[in-house]
């Protein structure tokens, strides 16, 4: 069934949606929460929660993209989630891995600037994924929205495990570089 | 707080900030590169070396039996000797027999949703291992060259032609038509979109007055556009679309720039659109030298 179909099904209200959807997307959401949690249990938990939100966010919603409406709803839910298993343990996750090389990204602030808007953050942070070579901010956004391991990464856009690396260190501290020159405070 | 943890917070932030990232970055980043498996290489390679070695034969044997004055006054495509003949019809079999022979090159995507297989893993802890899960969307499907020149209307709009050393890599087609094209060299890129006008009101935006370069040229200002391009401009500065009747060389120009990136090509780059008469939009959004993308343009439609 193909997304309008579905999106036609939720403005219908007909619980087919659900199942339709998760036919044709649940190995994509689990695959972003087990990413992040690297807990069955939990991902699969979080995938169950998405298509709960999205049966109330649609309508009044109709995403152009059903796919990247989920992915991000998964993602934000196993985040959460991540961070609330987080406070009672720190685990070594990927996800933690991640966090820290994106402390990279922190700029040093003079501590006179305001604190950034999260919308303002979000902006920005677009803002400077334009400005990458296409590649890098494939790499970029494979590493951090995903949260996909170098390996997968490398894998994915036939690169040398090193290349990816590379490429990320270079991002992150062209991140940095592009907050401090926003004068951003985080 | 730490200082550790406070920058540990400050991560999350920008992790969090990922999450409202434009959606096609993230369709984008979803096309996986999948190289044409070895043992077929090796094939369609092997046949390639016997083509080369038949037309060698076939040079060589016409030379030593084709009559000395007919290969010298250039007849011997005429007075061709009964061995020579034969050899010149196995070398059309085999041409017919190679016509596959540029998918070698050919670099395919992954259009499917990943299969996302689970298998247990004996690794430490409980995780499964997602064998190939990386998440992919469903994506549109994935067309040649020829298809997409063949599509009604829009296809005439694909340059004639493409910079030199540009390999056709692979393209995209929606429902309505509208599509997109990719060429590489490299590490270097070429995409050609190629859609309706919406005539929208963002899209009116961005439609150019070319009497005022300060809404369009990158020469004007300095990297990060973020911080010198003024707010009022952003939008069109960065994705000014162009009338067919407006199109110059000079303002190709102004629209593509070397840029000094740390581990990039330092071929120039740019990215703008054009608005034809007819309604329809080829945008542009590559690493070329302004001189060759003029040329491409100059050739759609002719």
């Amino acid at each position: 069934m193909e997304d309008r179909e579905i999106l036609d099904l939720y403005w219908k209200r007909d619980e087919y949606a659900i199942t339709e959807t998760q036919r044709r997307y649940g190995k994509y959401c689990y695959s972003i929460a087990y990413h992040i949690l690297q807990d069955r249990e939990d991902s699969d938990e979080c995938v169950n929660d998405t298509w709960l939100r999205a049966w109330y966010a649609i309508p009044p919603k109709r995403p152009n993209r059903l796919e990247l409406f989920l992915g991000t709803i998964t993602r934000n839910l196993s985040f959460d989630k991540w961070k609330h298993k987080k406070a009672k343990k720190r685990g070594n996750g990927e996800m933690e891995i991640a966090l820290d090389e994106l402390v990279e990204c922190v700029p040093a602030g003079k501590g006179i600037e305001e604190v950034v808007e999260a919308a303002e953050l979000e902006r920005l942070v677009n803002e400077f994924l334009r400005t990458l070579p296409e590649r890098e901010c494939n790499v970029f956004l494979r590493r951090y929205w995903y949260v996909e391991e170098y390996g997968e990464i490398a894998a994915r856009f036939q690169m040398n495990l090193n290349t990816v690396k590379t490429s990320l260190f270079r991002t992150r501290g062209k991140l940095k570089a592009f907050l401090e020159q926003e004068g951003i405070v985080l | 707080m730490s200082k550790n943890q406070e920058h540990y917070e400050k991560a999350v932030r920008i992790f969090e900030a990922l999450s409202s990232v434009d959606e096609e970055l993230l369709v984008r980043s979803s096309k996986q590169r999948k190289v044409i498996p070895y043992r077929r290489a090796t094939k369609v390679m092997a046949a390639c070396a016997c083509f080369a070695l038949v037309c060698v034969v076939t040079w060589y044997g016409s030379r030593i039996l084709m009559p000395k004055e007919n290969y010298d006054c250039g007849g011997a495509e005429n007075q061709m000797s009964p061995l020579a003949e034969e050899t010149y019809k196995e070398e059309a079999v085999v041409e017919d027999a190679v016509v596959e022979e540029p998918e070698m090159e050919r670099v395919e995507y992954d259009t499917d949703m990943a299969p996302a297989v689970i298998t247990e893993n004996s690794s430490n802890k409980e995780e499964l291992h997602v064998s190939g899960s990386t998440p992919i969307a469903p994506e549109e499907e994935v067309f040649g060259e020829v298809e997409l020149r063949a599509v009604e209307t829009l296809g005439a709009y694909i340059p004639d032609i493409i910079p030199g050393g540009y390999v056709f890599e692979f393209g995209s087609k929606a429902e309505d038509g509208s599509f997109y094209a990719r060429w590489s060299k490299g590490m270097d890129d070429i995409v050609i979109s190629v859609m309706w006008y919406d005539g929208d009101a963002e899209s009116e935006r961005r439609i150019v007055d070319t009497s005022r370069p300060e809404t369009y040229d990158v020469h004007l200002y300095e990297i990060p556009y973020a911080q010198t391009v003024p707010e009022e401009y952003r939008e069109i500065f960065n994705a000014p679309i162009f009338l067919e009747k407006d199109l110059t060389s000079e303002i190709i120009s102004a629209r593509i720039e070397r840029v000094a990136d740390a581990g990039d090509t330092d071929t120039p780059r740019g990215r703008f659109s054009v608005l034809y008469e007819s309604g329809v939009i080829v945008s542009f959004n590559g690493d070329c030298h302004a001189e060759s993308v003029w040329e491409m343009f100059t050739s759609i439609g002719k």
